[in-house]
């Protein structure tokens, strides 16, 4: 008996519960692992040489190389663009090929393009009569490439093909790995009003002056990216995915009217040819302003030239090394200034371009914001490698290309404006320069993954705009805080909340989502953002961003390298993370069901017996090794014994404490008086660490974080013991709400009734 | 297909060429308000919420009078006033088939955000209730309303579309 009683008490020591036998449990069905904390291998690439298993390029990693010379001319007068254009490409891949695939963004704009037709839905009972007019009346835009011809550097014409946005060009003999091959392409095409169509590129026409202002992007023929991943990236441009292209050097010389200010990607290299004297003096006096921009061009100046139209013409020559695409703006209406900020031990120019229209707002915010941007990024990646930075006013816009950008926020034609302008401004050019870093140096692909550039950009664009809130106090004045419109977890609330038939994963191809800003970019920023403060702790999550930001500088990283890089920089386990938050459409939602309090007795509670019992002993057969706990409503239970030290009620207890602790140490250890068996539920599918706070009698508060692991074995619900010395008077789940918790009305015990904005307004109003 | 319908779907083809190549970034990327429905049974009331973006609200009242400035408001008596008609006019509840009457509550603005607040007093406990919300469909073609109703327990939601304004939900 003696044995037996010791097995049992070994059993039930270490917790096994007894049940009877249960026949049907033999039929039941088996399951594969659905462990929300099951590594990722089903849903990674496979790494290779290519790509590492630690998410950095591997040693066979290679990259296109694509350069271009071009000459351009901007007919103003007749709104056309004419170019001619060598491409030099030099295959870095291990594999020969037998074509080339160029991009002919510019196509979607063909009047009979396949993207036109490419929406569905029912019938439309209402219809904006701008939209109307447009659609209805006016005959459609006819814009797209003209190809003059495509041919060798000798001459020889090369056989194409295009089909929609991709030209495939057939070579006369396949380019073998580590061969150059260059070529020619003559275009030209009917710049469209960006304004009307709402398009990422084209002109703004002021009727009060008669002047166009023009912001050119994805406007010549391009190499599409050939990789390890994708091959060809020939995914046709429908609209929404953005691009996929290669790094290279650009010289390009700009023919636009004598009276036009231009700015592009990449050193200006003739600033005394374009530049009348005084501006070329400003221009030079401006690379030596640390303080406070200089203006090159000025609202007068502008103004003057506003009602001539030279019939002379400039060439503007420009050189960008390690670029992955050129985009200029250019008008006789830009006001320009700039200033040169300190990166690093580098000296860059942040620089803005606009039009009066845009003043008083552009001059006074736009140049600092691209500063500020400039300094918080470089901070949290790497030190920004481009000699210049360019925030151009575009009306509507908000478009990002390599050193420059363009941005909306246009004050009334008094020049007034809302606060909403003002900061839709400031974040929209904190946002579009900042995509200098994500996808323009860390060259991720557009057109497969919206979320890797603008879902980064939008995360750090968050913490450039409270670094921004920080450093110009009377900009943001009475705010304390700059009102970021994203990266907060509860701002993803109502996303994250909405019907499941309207939402997409974050790794779905832009084309095929519903809704894409909170899809591409406040999502997967938010969860960057919890990443940082509530998962890894900023040390850890800083430190790893960077190292992919560094790995993958100048480089095209995929999801899984972005994925295996913070986490083999910080040894936290993230696949469960990466699984809820970006390859499902879960949603946290995080409760506190039950609080249950215990206390140490003399007697054994009810559940004891009803175990024992089936072996056909009794308490009295077990040996004196155990505590017993029991639920404090239970009625055995006198009242002198819960207001006890839980020494005073068991014998075996004290007695193994007198045994194992000398007096000193024992005068020293404090042994808790009360305990609470705690449920916590999880009705949402998203894995989080569970944060609670415990409440005291006294007063007091304490936090505990337990680590997202507290589910691995019971995703829907988990107990806790909780020791303690205090009389537990609340628990509360999520107190800071930084989990993005999608239901508050279970976080609290006792149930606290949440008192919704509604009952708080009206009760305000009545107060 | 008849050819009422045919017109309908050419037009429809037509917007989509207008949205073709949608810009990347406004100022929140996407039009939408959301509307909170609690149905408290104990007091037969519709407590309603509507969120929508300031700089969408403020281009509504600004169509309305061009003076006015809203957060801070200009002048909050003819804000709401101009708010109230659009609200009423634009977004509408039945229940059991009739059209409820809006209590205007207040509003406020919490940062990118207006709250606007309505009472409804019911008569009769709800059978069916169904919602037609046409808010900013006249100024953004992409406007997308979502609606959350909730009673005790119970949720549902809707995201109506400028195509698809109404939806009815019948209750047990």
């Amino acid at each position: 008996m003696k044995n037996f009683l010791y097995t049992l008490s070994i059993l039930i020591f270490c917790g096994f519960n007894i049940n009877a036998q249960d026949d049907i449990a033999l039929k039941r069905q088996g399951h594969t692992n659905n462990n929300k904390f099951k590594q990722l291998y089903e849903e990674f690439a496979s790494p290779n040489r290519y790509r590492t298993a630690a998410g950095a390029p591997g040693s066979d990693y290679y990259q296109q190389q694509v350069d271009y010379v071009m000459n351009l001319e901007l007919d103003d007068k007749n709104t056309r663009l004419y170019g001619e254009e060598i491409i030099t490409y030099k295959n870095n891949s291990p594999d020969q090929l037998e074509y080339l695939w160029v991009q002919l963004d510019q196509n979607i704009r063909k009047k009979d393009a396949p993207a036109l037709l490419k929406n569905g839905g029912g019938a439309e009972p209402l219809i904006p009569v701008e939209a109307f007019v447009a659609s209805y009346i006016e005959k459609p835009f006819d814009g797209g490439f003209n190809i003059n011809w495509v041919k060798t550097t000798s001459g020889i014409p090369l056989k194409y093909v295009i089909n929609n946005t991709m030209m495939r060009i057939d070579l006369p003999k396949s380019i073998q790995p580590g061969e150059e091959f260059s070529f020619k392409i003559k275009w030209w095409y009917k710049i469209n009003n960006h304004v009307k169509n709402r398009a990422r590129s084209g002109y703004e026409y002021f009727p009060k002056d008669g002047n166009r202002a023009y912001v050119i992007a994805q406007f010549f023929p391009r190499m599409a990216v050939y990789n390890d991943v994708e091959g060809w990236q020939n995914y046709q441009f429908w609209g929404n995915g953005e691009f996929a292209l290669n790094f290279g050097n650009y010289e390009v010389n700009l023919t636009v009217p004598a009276d036009h200010i231009v700015e592009a990607t990449g050193d200006l290299k003739n600033p005394r040819e374009v530049l009348t004297n005084q501006e070329y003096k400003r221009y030079k006096q401006a690379q030596n302003s640390f303080d406070k921009p200089v203006v090159i061009v000025n609202q007068e100046e502008v103004i003057e030239k506003e009602s001539e139209f030279s019939e002379k013409k400039k060439t503007w020559k420009y050189i960008a090394n390690n670029v992955r695409d050129f985009a200029f703006a250019s008008s006789r209406k830009f006001i320009w200034d700039m200033m040169a900020v300190k990166v690093g031990s580098r000296k860059v120019m942040a620089v803005s371009l606009y039009p009066k229209e845009g003043n008083p707002l552009w001059e006074e915010y736009s140049t600092v914001a691209v500063a500020q941007t400039l300094d918080t990024y470089s901070k949290y990646t790497f030190n920004y490698p481009y000699p210049k930075a360019v925030s151009v006013h575009a009306k509507n816009q908000g478009m990002e290309y390599p050193m420059i950008c363009w941005n909306y926020g246009r004050p009334d034609e008094d020049g007034k404006y809302s606060d909403g302008v003002k900061y839709g401004m400031i974040s929209v050019i904190i946002h579009e320069v900042g995509h200098n870093y994500f996808p323009m140096i860390v060259n991720s692909d557009e057109r497969q993954w919206g979320w890797m550039d603008e879902g980064l950009d939008t995360f750090m664009q968050y913490l450039t705009e409270q670094e921004f809130g920080e450093n110009f106090k009377n900009a943001i004045s009475p705010l304390d805080k700059y009102p970021s419109r994203r990266g907060d977890p509860s701002k993803i609330v109502p996303y994250m909340s909405g019907n499941q038939e309207n939402i997409s994963t974050i790794m779905s191809n832009p084309e095929n989502v519903f809704q894409l800003g909170p899809n591409a970019y406040s999502k997967p920023a938010t969860a960057l953002n919890i990443l940082r403060e509530t998962v890894m702790g900023r040390e850890l999550f800083d430190h790893a961003f960077k190292t992919y930001s560094q790995r993958w500088m100048f480089k095209h990283p995929t999801p899984e390298d972005f994925f295996r890089t913070m986490e083999d920089a910080s040894a936290v386990d993230l696949d469960w993370f990466w699984r809820g938050w970006f390859y499902s459409t879960d949603y946290v939602d995080i409760g506190v069901k039950e609080v249950k309090k215990y206390m140490v007795s003399s007697n054994p509670g009810p559940e004891v017996n009803k175990t024992l019992s089936p072996y056909g002993i009794t308490v009295d057969d077990l040996p004196p090794l155990y505590v017993f706990m029991v639920p404090e409503d239970v009625e055995s239970n006198n009242s002198d014994e819960q207001s006890s030290n839980p020494t005073n009620n068991s014998i075996p207890l004290k007695k193994y404490l007198d045994e194992n602790f000398d007096s000193d140490k024992l005068d020293k250890i404090s042994i808790p008086k009360y305990f609470y068996e705690i449920e916590f539920e999880k009705p949402g599918g998203l894995v989080m660490p569970l944060i609670v706070e415990y409440s005291y009698k006294d007063g007091t508060k304490e936090r505990v974080k337990y680590p997202a692991q507290v589910w691995r074995k019971n995703d829907k619900s988990v107990l806790k013991v909780l020791a303690t010395n205090k009389e537990l008077i609340g628990v509360k789940i999520d107190p800071d709400m930084e989990t993005a918790d999608i239901d508050n009305s279970n976080n609290s015990w006792p149930k606290e009734k949440s008192t919704s904005d509604f009952d708080k307004f009206k009760s305000k109003i009545k107060g | 297909m008849n050819s009422v319908l045919l017109i309908k779907k050419a037009l429809l083809f037509l917007i989509a060429f207008i949205q073709a190549e949608n810009i990347k970034y406004f100022s929140h990327d996407y039009y939408v308000s959301t509307t909170q429905v609690d149905y408290l049974s104990e007091k037969n009331t519709l407590q309603i919420t509507i969120r929508m973006f300031i700089d969408d609200f403020e281009i509504m009242i600004q169509e309305n009078n061009s003076e006015l400035k809203v957060d801070p408001d200009s002048s909050s008596q003819e804000i709401n006033k101009i708010l109230d008609q659009y609200v009423i006019e634009k977004f509408k509840i039945f229940v059991n088939q009739q059209l409820v009457i809006f209590n205007f509550i207040g509003k406020e603005y919490k940062t990118d955000l207006i709250q606007v607040y309505y009472e409804v007093d019911l008569i009769e406990s709800i059978k069916s209730i169904a919602f037609e919300n046409h808010l900013l469909f006249d100024f953004f073609d992409d406007q997308q309303n979502i609606i959350h109703f909730k009673k005790n327990k119970f949720r549902k939601s809707f995201l109506l579309k400028k195509n698809n304004p109404k939806t009815i939900l019948l209750l047990k």
